[in-house]
C-alpha cells in the first residue's frame, strides 16, 4: 500500500522477568499497519494480543518487562527509545486507544463534557468554548442524539453502548492516524456491537485513520478487518488478507479455531474442541508452540521452531513445518 | 411429556426508589408475564441481550427469588441446580475442590468427610478431571477446568434440571467446545433437563431443542430451534440474528439503526419493541400477545 506504515512491529520478542526465569510473552512478532487500513489481531486469551498493543503504546509498566529483540516504530517514532515527553505527545493525538470496558476508561467523577474538553485542549491550543463546540460535533458524529444533554451527564448515567461511543468519540478527538481498539465490543450486546463497530469503521474511513482491532471473535474480524494476524501463545502463526486467511486457512491452529465454533457442525453433534491447553510460557519451548495440541505434529515440530513467515500466497504467510502439506 | 419445571405468567418487579414514607415510587419491571415449560431430557434456550430479564428468570427458576406474581410449577425440592457464568467468582478460592463439589450434598445431609471425598473423586472423573485432584484449590485450574468443577458441583445433588446461566461466555471458543460437548454427553447419559441462558445465538442454536427469545422481560418469540432460527418471525429476533458477525461474508456495510434499549422503569405502552422496529405500523400501539402458529411457534407481533 503506502510507503511508510503507521505502525511497524518487527521481530519483537518480549518477556516478563520472574523469580528465577521469565515468561516469554511474545516471540518474533511482526505486525505492520499501513495508513487507513483496518488490521485485526485475533487469538484466544493468553495469546499475547493485548501485550502486543500495550507494548506498541509503551503502556506496560517499565520495569516489569524486557524487550529481547526487535523494534517498534509508530508514526516514525522509535517506541522502544522514546522519552516520556515524546510518548505524551503521541498518545491521544497521533495514536489513540480504546479499551474493552468503557466504564473503567471514563473518569466516573467527571461529566462527559468536561472530560472531552480536557482531552481536546490537552493536544490543541484552543479555548474552552471552541473545544465544547468540537466535542458536540464529535458526539454528533457518533450518532449520539441530544449531544448537549449528554455533555452534562456522568458516565454511570449512560448505557454501555453509549459509553463506548463516547470513548470512540474521544479517541478521534485529536485526529489520530492510528486507533488501537482492544476488544472494543466484548462487553456489549451484538446489536450494540454492530452499531459501535460500524461507527468506528465509518469514522476511521472518513478521517483516513488506521485501526488495529484486537478481538477474539473471528466473525468481527471477518466483517471489519482488511487483513488479519492470528496469534497463538505469543507468536503470529498466520497472517494475510482477511478473506484469504478465514476462507482458506493454512495453519492448523487457524483451522482448528474456525472448526471449534458451534456453526461448524450439525446441532447437538460433538464440537471439534482443541484438546489440551496453552503451553507454559515460563519454559523455553524449543519447537512449535502449538505442537502439543496439533493433530499434525511430528518430531520436527517438537524439536525446532518452524520458520516465521512462509509465504502461502501473495501477502498470506504462515509459520508451520507442514505448510506444504496444508495447501488443500 | 411431563414438565420438569415451568413458569406460569410470572412477573418480577424490583423496588428502585421509595418516598419518605417508604412507599415504592419507581419499580424496575424485570419480568413481565413469562410462561415456559421444560420437559425432562430436553433443553430450553433463553436468548436475549443484557437487561432482557434472563438472569432474573434463572433466579426465579432456582427459587432464589420469589415471583411478584405468577407461579413456578414442577418439582423444586433439591432437584434443581445452577452453573453460573464466571467460574472465577462462583468457586470459593479458600475451599479445596472436594468441598466445593460436595457442598450441595453436605448442606442437605451432613455426611462423613471420607464419603464426601470419594463422591467428589467420582464427580471429577465424570466431568473429565483427574480424581486425584480433589485436594487442589480453584486457582490451580484453568478457566475451562474451573467450569468443569462448577458442573461437577451442579451434578452432586443429583438434579433433574440444571440452569446454565451463560456457562461458556467467559471462555475461549476452543474451551467452549469442550464444555458444550461435556454438557451434551451428560444430558444423554443422565436424562437431565437444561435451561440454557445465553446471548450467544450460535450456542443456543447448537445446544437447544427449543428457544424463547426475550426482550424487556417478555418472551417475543418461542418455538423449536429449527423453526425459530430458520424462519424468525418477530422483528426483534430478525434484528438479533442479523447482527451476529459472520465469517467469510466479506466486509460489512451496515446501515445504522436505533439500538437503545428502552428503560424497564416505565414500560412502553403497546408493543415493547415498536420504537426500534423496522416494521412498526398502525396497531403496534396496542399491547401484543404471544400467539401461536403451526407447531408451537409463538410470536408476539401482529404483523408477523
Amino acid at each position: 500500500m503506502t510507503a511508510s506504515p503507521v505502525l511497524s512491529i518487527r521481530n519483537l520478542s518480549l518477556e516478563f522477568p520472574l523469580w528465577g526465569g521469565a515468561l516469554h510473552a511474545l516471540e518474533d512478532v511482526t505486525i505492520e499497519i499501513a495508513a487507513g487500513e483496518i488490521v485485526g489481531v485475533v487469538g484466544e486469551s493468553g495469546c499475547g494480543k493485548s501485550v502486543t498493543a500495550m507494548a506498541a503504546m509503551r503502556l506496560l509498566p517499565e520495569r516489569a518487562y524486557r524487550v529481547t529483540q526487535g523494534a517498534i516504530v509508530m508514526l516514525g517514532q522509535d517506541m522502544l527509545t522514546a522519552g516520556e515527553a515524546d510518548l505524551r505527545a503521541l498518545r491521544g493525538s497521533g495514536v489513540a486507544m480504546i479499551f474493552q470496558e468503557p466504564l473503567t476508561a471514563l473518569n466516573p467523577t467527571r461529566r462527559i463534557g468536561d472530560l472531552m474538553v480536557e482531552v481536546i485542549r490537552a493536544h490543541q491550543p484552543i479555548g474552552r468554548s471552541e473545544a465544547r463546540e468540537k466535542a458536540i460535533g464529535l458526539l454528533d458524529s457518533m450518532r449520539i442524539a441530544d449531544a448537549q444533554a449528554v455533555m452534562r451527564r456522568y458516565p454511570f448515567e449512560l448505557s454501555g453502548g453509549m459509553r463506548q461511543r463516547i470513548v470512540i468519540a474521544l479517541a478521534f478527538a485529536n485526529d489520530p492516524r492510528l486507533v488501537i481498539a482492544d476488544e472494543p465490543t466484548t462487553a456489549l450486546d451484538v446489536t450494540v456491537q454492530r452499531q459501535v463497530l460500524t461507527l468506528l469503521q465509518a469514522r476511521a474511513r472518513d478521517v483516513g485513520a488506521a485501526v488495529l482491532l484486537i478481538t477474539h471473535d473471528l466473525g468481527v474480524v471477518s466483517e471489519y478487518a482488511d487483513s488479519v494476524y492470528v496469534m497463538y501463545a505469543g507468536k503470529v502463526v498466520e497472517s494475510g488478507p482477511t478473506d484469504a486467511v478465514l476462507t482458506t486457512p493454512r495453519h492448523p491452529y487457524t483451522r482448528a479455531l474456525l472448526q471449534a465454533g458451534p456453526e461448524a457442525v450439525a446441532p447437538k453433534s460433538p464440537l471439534a474442541a482443541i484438546p489440551g491447553g496453552l503451553p507454559d510460557l515460563r519454559e523455553i519451548i524449543p519447537g512449535c508452540r502449538y505442537a502439543g495440541r496439533c493433530g499434525l505434529a511430528t518430531d520436527i515440530c517438537r524439536g525446532a521452531a518452524p520458520p516465521q513467515s512462509q509465504a502461502a500466497a501473495p501477502g498470506h504467510t504462515l509459520s508451520c513445518w507442514h505448510a506444504e502439506g496444508m495447501s488443500r | 411429556m411431563s414438565a420438569a419445571i415451568g413458569l406460569e405468567d410470572v412477573f418480577v418487579r424490583f423496588p428502585v426508589a421509595r418516598d419518605w414514607r417508604g412507599r415504592v415510587t419507581v419499580q424496575a419491571h424485570a419480568l413481565n408475564g413469562v410462561s415456559i415449560a421444560v420437559a425432562r431430557g430436553r433443553t430450553l434456550g433463553i436468548l436475549g441481550e443484557s437487561g432482557c430479564g434472563k438472569s432474573t428468570l434463572a433466579q426465579v427458576l432456582t427459587g432464589l427469588l420469589p415471583p411478584s406474581s405468577g407461579r413456578v410449577t414442577g418439582d423444586r425440592d433439591g432437584r434443581i441446580s445452577i452453573v453460573l457464568q464466571d467460574p472465577n467468582s462462583s468457586l470459593d478460592p479458600r475451599m479445596p475442590v472436594w468441598r466445593i463439589v460436595t457442598e450441595p450434598v453436605f448442606l442437605h445431609a451432613p455426611t462423613r468427610r471420607e464419603a464426601l471425598r470419594a463422591m467428589a473423586a467420582d464427580l471429577l472423573e465424570c466431568v473429565g478431571l483427574r480424581p486425584d485432584h480433589v485436594d487442589r484449590y480453584p486457582h490451580e485450574f484453568s478457566g475451562g477446568q474451573r467450569q468443569r468443577i462448577a458442573i461437577a458441583r451442579a451434578l452432586s445433588s443429583k438434579p433433574d434440571i440444571i440452569i446454565l446461566d451463560e456457562p461458556t461466555s467467559a471462555l475461549d471458543v476452543s474451551v467452549q467446545a469442550q464444555i458444550l460437548n461435556l454438557l451434551l454427553a451428560l444430558q444423554a447419559e443422565l436424562g437431565l433437563a437444561f435451561v440454557l441462558i445465553s446471548h450467544n445465538v450460535a450456542v443456543i442454536r447448537h445446544f437447544c431443542d427449543e428457544v424463547a427469545v426475550m426482550y424487556l422481560g417478555q418472551i417475543v418469540e418461542q418455538g423449536s430451534v429449527d423453526t425459530v432460527f430458520a424462519d424468525p418471525a418477530h422483528p426483534y429476533t430478525r434484528t438479533l440474528l442479523d447482527a451476529v458477525p459472520r465469517i467469510g461474508t466479506g466486509r460489512a456495510h451496515h446501515a445504522l439503526d436505533e439500538t437503545e434499549l428502552p428503560s424497564n422503569r416505565t414500560l412502553p405502552t403497546g408493543c415493547f419493541f415498536q420504537n426500534r422496529c423496522p416494521m412498526a405500523a398502525a396497531g403496534c400501539e396496542r399491547p401484543q400477545i404471544l400467539s401461536g402458529g403451526a407447531g408451537g411457534h409463538l410470536v408476539r407481533c401482529h404483523r408477523a
